[in-house]
């Protein structure tokens, strides 16, 4: 090539690199002196906030943590739609609408610039609030999750399209109150849609209503589709807002349509279950044995001596508890058991790894849960704001027996009575109110109403020697899982 | 700009008597202010919140008249936010070299409005009234119109409708569930009506805010926009 025919492609190179230099500037400008520092203080301390306030909620596990931070999400679309609408119309607010116009730059470099800005804003606010959650989950973690990236992926995207929503509205509607406004109603919509009872329109949100207990994951497909519809979403509204054109909006606008249709028409619980999570980690040191499922495994260290200790109580109780086992191994029993064992090696230091599945818990197996007790830095804490401890946790689990097998108020087709037991099965509530009180050894825990008669049967109970008040438990669980209602009688009778 | 208007004698007309002049001066006062704009905002939100609190209470597996809790906080927010332009005129520093009672006015304009505003959102809620209904949302408006006129005075008109705006969204956000007595110094927003602290610092912020903003207006920016 001769040097005049590179004269002018070396001068091309010059001003695209000059605009570069130029964008950059603006957008450098607009992140310091706009709204993004606001919208990414103030999503970065709400949501952390939000998030730290329910540790129990995440603790210890990647996918109820990006969950969580879904949940959470609710709060925080409003702040960046407010952001959005608050940076764009400052134009209006400035009275320099006309002034800009008369310039050379296009109103798309405007708007793409300020909308970049408050985007980048809020996914810092947001990254900033997951981040202490994630150095948290990432010291105890003992399972990697599944798919729970694309749940945080969706979250960053909608508030994206947040921040889309009030640029756009902030560009087309000159008012003063427009962004507070907007933010009012994107909170509104948002709680409206994710709020419709469970029907398949919530997935057009970005959030989700409440966190998975670690043991399912949300559906791949249906995540990749919802940042198709949102990503159209937001190009839409970019369009509409800022070119001069608008008619290539229709673009993203089927793009977004075309994702949203098989959401709004598929199902509405698109939780798929994840055997591998729920594989059971046992210790094998010789004690008791304490197995939590994979998921729940980072708590075995803590949890493995003060649970030896309830056990302990039950020694000397024919058919009481020797080990005890997660309870969330048991939930969801629709889970393919060929998948389920499939892949169950996992290793942990001392322990072994099993299958789940509620039907291989033996009787003499403690189901306990202790997501309850899970304290901020995933071990487990000693009592939680509610006064639960791991007292109540195992009385709980000696009443679910009686709850599971018995069914004393009659509501197995899913109905509650509302009247109360059926008078034959009085007496096994009455006995397993008794028992209850006498595995917490405490008559009167917190968060618990003790009738009077029940505390003095209590109180009869625990007058008696130690065998005595052994023997009279031993027939209780007897009684408990054969559902024997004059054996509940008898032991009433005894007490009173 | 209504004294702009006077002023430059477009409106004066030679016949008219003191009180007539009075007259015109408040009507110039409400469309200078966006009251009629204001009153058909208030008539969108008490509309949508009444639809939105009838879905609430209705929708399957609600709690109630609890679950109005969301309308009980928003709707009173947003009319507080709608209100907050009509705090200062467009030419706020002009308007108060009018020799007028613009104390005895604003005190007038904050008390229509929050008067207005109160009586169309206690219409949403005149089911199971005391349960996050009527007397609920009555508090809140008086509340948060209180704190908004009260911003009005520390930053002007302009953003007057952002400490309430963040203030609804913590306490929104941040109130532990279930909620305390305990806390209803600083979330009376959220609180039933049976808890009587929370009714107490509505009417103390309300009352500090009208104080403020009856002594002092809105501040005047130092562009003198508002």
């Amino acid at each position: 090539m001769s040097g005049a025919t590179e004269e002018p492609a070396g001068g091309t190179e010059e001003r695209t690199r000059g605009v570069d230099r130029m964008t950059w500037r603006v957008l450098r400008t607009e992140l310091m002196r706009g709204t993004a520092p606001v919208a990414a203080l103030s999503i970065a301390v709400a949501g952390g906030a939000m998030l730290l306030n329910e540790t129990e909620r995440w603790a210890g596990r990647w996918g109820p943590l990006a969950e969580y931070t879904s949940v959470v999400l609710f709060a925080l679309l409003p702040f960046a739609a407010t952001a959005g609408a608050w940076q764009v119309g400052r134009e209006h607010r400035r009275r320099i609408v006309e002034l800009l116009g008369s310039t050379a730059r296009p109103p798309a470099h405007q708007v793409l610039l300020a909308w970049c800005s408050v985007t980048l804003g809020a996914l810092a606010g947001l990254a900033v609030a997951w981040a202490p959650g994630a150095v948290l989950v990432a010291r105890v973690a003992t399972y990697g999750g599944k798919g729970w990236w694309w749940t945080l992926a969706v979250a960053f995207v909608g508030l994206a399209a947040a921040s889309a929503v009030g640029v756009a509205a902030g560009r087309w509607i000159s008012s003063r109150v427009v962004a507070p406004t907007v933010g009012l109603v994107v909170f509104a919509g948002v709680g409206v849609v994710s709020a419709s009872s469970g029907t398949a329109w919530s997935w057009l949100t970005p959030g989700i209503d409440w966190p998975s207990n670690g043991v399912e994951y949300l559906e791949t497909d249906a995540q990749l589709l919802q940042l198709v519809w949102l990503a159209g979403l937001t190009a839409t509204l970019l369009m509409l807002a800022a070119a001069r054109r608008k008619w290539p909006a229709v673009v993203p606008a089927a793009v977004a349509v075309v994702a949203a249709m098989p959401l709004v028409s598929g199902p509405a619980d698109r939780w798929a279950p994840d055997p591998a999570a729920r594989e059971l980690v046992c210790t094998d040191d010789g004690g008791a044995e304490l197995c939590m499922t994979r998921v729940n495994a980072f708590l075995l260290d803590d949890a493995k001596g003060p649970v030896r200790e309830q056990l302990a109580r039950w020694e000397e109780i024919d058919g009481g508890f020797v080990r005890a086992v997660d309870s969330i191994s048991t939930r969801g029993d629709d889970v393919d058991d060929a998948a389920a064992t499939e892949g169950a090696a996992a290793t942990d230091g001392a322990a072994g790894a099993r299958d789940a599945t509620s039907s291989s818990i033996p009787e003499d197996t403690a189901v306990v849960d202790l997501s309850a007790l899970i304290s901020w830095n995933g071990g487990l804490s000693e009592e939680n704001e509610y006064g639960e401890n791991l007292a109540t946790v195992f009385a709980q689990a000696a009443d679910d027996v009686v709850y599971r097998r018995c069914d004393p108020y009659d509501d197995a087709d899913g109905e509650v009575d509302g009247h109360g037991p059926s008078p034959e099965k009085e007496p096994m509530l009455w006995a397993s109110g008794v028992a209850y009180h006498w595995v917490l050894d405490d008559p009167s825990p917190a968060g618990t109403v003790v009738e009077d008669g029940e505390q003095a049967d209590f109180q009869v109970l625990l007058a008696k020697p130690e065998a005595e008040q052994k023997e009279w438990m031993s027939r209780y669980m007897a009684a408990a899982r054969t559902c024997d209602t004059d054996a509940f009688a008898t032991l009433m009778e005894e007490l009173q | 700009m209504t004294m702009m208007m006077l002023r430059s004698g477009a409106l004066r007309r030679p016949q008219l008597g003191p009180g007539d002049r009075a007259s015109a001066f408040v009507a110039l006062h409400v469309r200078a202010r966006g009251m009629p704009l204001l009153l058909l905002g208030v008539a969108v939100v008490a509309l949508t919140g009444w639809a939105a609190a009838d879905w609430l209470v209705h929708r399957p597996w609600s709690s109630g008249p609890d679950a109005r809790l969301p309308v009980v906080l928003v709707a009173p927010l947003m009319a507080a936010v709608l209100a907050s332009p009509g705090l200062a005129g467009a030419a706020e520093e002009l308007e108060r070299s009018m020799p007028a009672r613009w104390r005895r006015y604003r005190l007038v304009h904050v008390v229509v409005v929050a008067l207005v505003t109160g009586a169309a959102l206690a219409l949403i809620g005149t089911w199971e009234p005391r349960t996050y209904g009527t007397f609920e949302l009555v508090r809140n408006t008086f509340g948060l119109t209180g704190l908004v006129v009260g911003a009005a005075v520390v930053i002007g008109a302009r953003l007057a409708w952002l400490p309430a705006f963040g203030y609804g969204a913590f306490v929104y956000g941040a109130t532990p569930r279930p909620m305390s007595a305990d806390t209803a110094w600083w979330a009376w927003p959220l609180q039933p009506w049976s808890v009587g602290a929370a009714s107490l610092a509505a009417a103390a912020v309300s009352a500090v805010g009208l104080a403020m903003y009856v002594l002092l207006g809105a501040r005047v920016s130092r562009d003198g926009e508002n």
